[in-house]
């Protein structure tokens, strides 16, 4: 049984120090629910867990079953079967979706997967999904609706069966509908014994998924470690009582000033 | 695909089509011709596709279309040093739209200029190219709006890799009288190494008002956002850039009518990559 264990993980973003010493165990089959307010890591923690290369880890360890993956690069924790379902996938003008599908399916198998297979996949995903066929031969992302891209990172998730799955507000921008079809494949995919470590700032999602524990994250660091009825009573009190409770002051989350561009062309010089 | 060679019809260094019932589907072999250069007419109303290859180093191709013609170039520039030297005048209602897949060798300093010169008339031009091995290559693309409710769009999409420079310029021009007529211009290059260089100028001259007209570019590496979720999905980080890239060149098949042709296009894009 797969297991992600995160140690004391200290992680900056372009020098500002955002998780200041994470603990935390995810086990195959376990689905755990990440909260926490806007600001205080949450985020940071799974793109720093995937090696997002703006993220910088200064200190800790990140275990895939006993073995620290911080010196491997982004595809390799992929192929070890860490997924992140990102918040805003990129769009990549050009690539069709289905060729790269199946790019990424071969990338982790020794042999190339038949067309026929592919196919059949893909088909049966999308119809999971309630999701259009069409949307499976588009550009990968490029005009894609905000759910119609949550549905995607979904599609990719049930065709590359990763063993831990992270879900960066998956609900967000989606209707009721797309909301229950998106919670149907996380339980579909759990009862094929995936791990799930999602986040979500409702507590709609997590009705309906069911998750075996919730964590809340402030100020960088774990602040709880409990049962699902966290979930509950923040979504009904906020996160003050952690304050009251537990004497944990609950930092603002720091305004960054717009950037401002003046008056050019929209000509960019050459990166070299 | 059967198509009439150019060469059976000419005369003179010139050559004129008349309206049919179906498109006609052409041939321009540049092995064909002396470095003289090729007049081509197109009559009130006519229909052509152009297959141009084996294009010569700085042929000049004067074209006119006449009221209500329609002329689609497919071009394709695979030998060494092929620079462009195409000018194309537009009557009333007259169309020309082209498609250039550049992966020829060698320097290549490209002028091309479309003038809209009739009320209606369009121009669409669309090139995809590939810059290595210190290869130098200029393409200088421009509209010119002569007339009014006249509409251009000139998109150029590049990768420059292995000390190549590639640059992308020409002027969207709507002049005096040109009222209601609509312009875009549209740049792009990959940088894919450091010493591989590029640019893009796209220029817009608007002397008229009650137009619309914009231009972009952007010049640089291959997006860290879209190699991050690319290799999120277990896919090493050249194949990510490889695919990034081949998104970024093959729509330009998608202006080619031969499936032949798209293939040894899609393999040649491929090899390059």
């Amino acid at each position: 049984m797969a297991t992600l264990e995160i140690k004391n993980l200290h992680v900056e973003v372009e020098g500002k120090k955002i998780l200041k010493g994470v603990n935390l165990t995810i086990s195959e089959g376990e689905t755990v629910a990440l909260l926490g307010p806007n600001g205080h890591g949450k985020s940071t923690l799974l793109n720093a867990i995937m090696g997002h290369p703006r993220y910088t880890v200064t200190d800790g360890e990140i275990l895939f079953d006993g073995k620290d993956i911080k010196s491997l690069s982004v595809d390799e924790r992929a192929r070890l079967g860490l997924f992140l379902g990102m918040q805003s996938p990129a769009e990549v003008p050009g690539v069709s979706n289905s060729d790269f599908l199946r790019a990424a399916i071969n990338a982790k198998s020794e042999k190339p997967i038949s067309t026929y297979k592919f196919y059949k996949m893909l088909d049966t995903a999308t119809k999971d999904l309630k999701m259009p066929f069409d949307l499976a031969t588009r550009s990968l992302n490029e005009g894609f609706s905000g759910g119609e891209k949550k549905r995607n990172e979904m599609l990719q998730l049930i065709l590359l069966e990763p063993k831990i799955a992270m879900l960066d507000e998956i609900d967000s921008g989606l209707d009721v509908d797309a909301i229950q079809s998106v919670s149907e494949t996380i339980n579909r995919e759990k009862e094929k014994g995936r791990g799930f470590l999602i986040i979500s700032h409702y507590a709609r999602l997590f009705d309906l998924v069911s998750p075996t524990r919730a964590v809340v994250i402030i100020n960088g660091r774990i602040a709880l470690d409990g049962g699902p009825e966290l979930i509950k009573r923040i979504d009904q009190t906020g996160y003050e009582f952690i304050k009251t409770e537990y004497g944990i002051e609950i930092q603002k989350e720091e305004a960054d000033m717009n950037d401002v561009s003046i008056g050019t062309c929209a000509v960019r010089e050459a990166i070299k | 695909m059967d198509r009439l060679s150019l060469k059976n019809i000419v005369k003179n260094n010139q050559v004129s089509i008349s309206k049919t019932d179906e498109m006609i589907y052409c041939v321009l072999d540049g092995n064909d011709f002396n470095n003289k250069g090729l007049k081509i007419t197109l009559e009130d109303d006519a229909n052509v596709n152009l297959l141009l290859v084996n294009y010569k180093n700085n042929f000049p191709l004067d074209i006119e279309l006449k009221e209500g013609s329609s002329l689609k170039i497919e071009g394709l520039l695979l030998d060494e040093q092929q620079s462009l030297n195409i000018t194309a005048n537009l009557g009333k209602f007259a169309k020309i739209t082209s498609y250039f897949a550049d992966l020829s060798s060698g320097d290549n300093k490209s002028k091309v200029v479309m003038n809209l010169n009739g009320e209606n008339s369009s121009a669409f031009w669309k090139l995809a190219s590939v810059t290595e091995k210190k290869d130098k290559k200029v393409f200088d693309v421009s509209i010119i709006h002569n007339a009014s409710k006249t509409y251009g769009v000139s998109d150029n999409y590049g990768v420059t890799k292995d000390e190549g420079f590639l640059s992308f310029s020409g002027i969207s021009h709507i002049k005096n009288g040109s009222k209601f007529s609509k312009t875009r211009q549209n740049a792009k290059i990959i940088v894919f190494d450091k010493l591989s260089n590029a640019k893009a100028q796209p220029i817009l001259k608007i002397d008229e008002n009650e137009v619309e007209a914009s231009h972009g570019a952007s010049v640089g590496t291959v997006n860290e956002d879209q190699i991050f979720y690319l290799t999120s999905r277990g896919l090493k980080e050249e194949m990510a850039r490889q695919l990034i890239t081949l998104g970024y060149l093959k729509p330009i098949l998608n202006g080619f009518s031969d499936e032949e042709i798209k293939e040894e296009i899609s393999t040649l894009i491929e090899g390059r990559m």
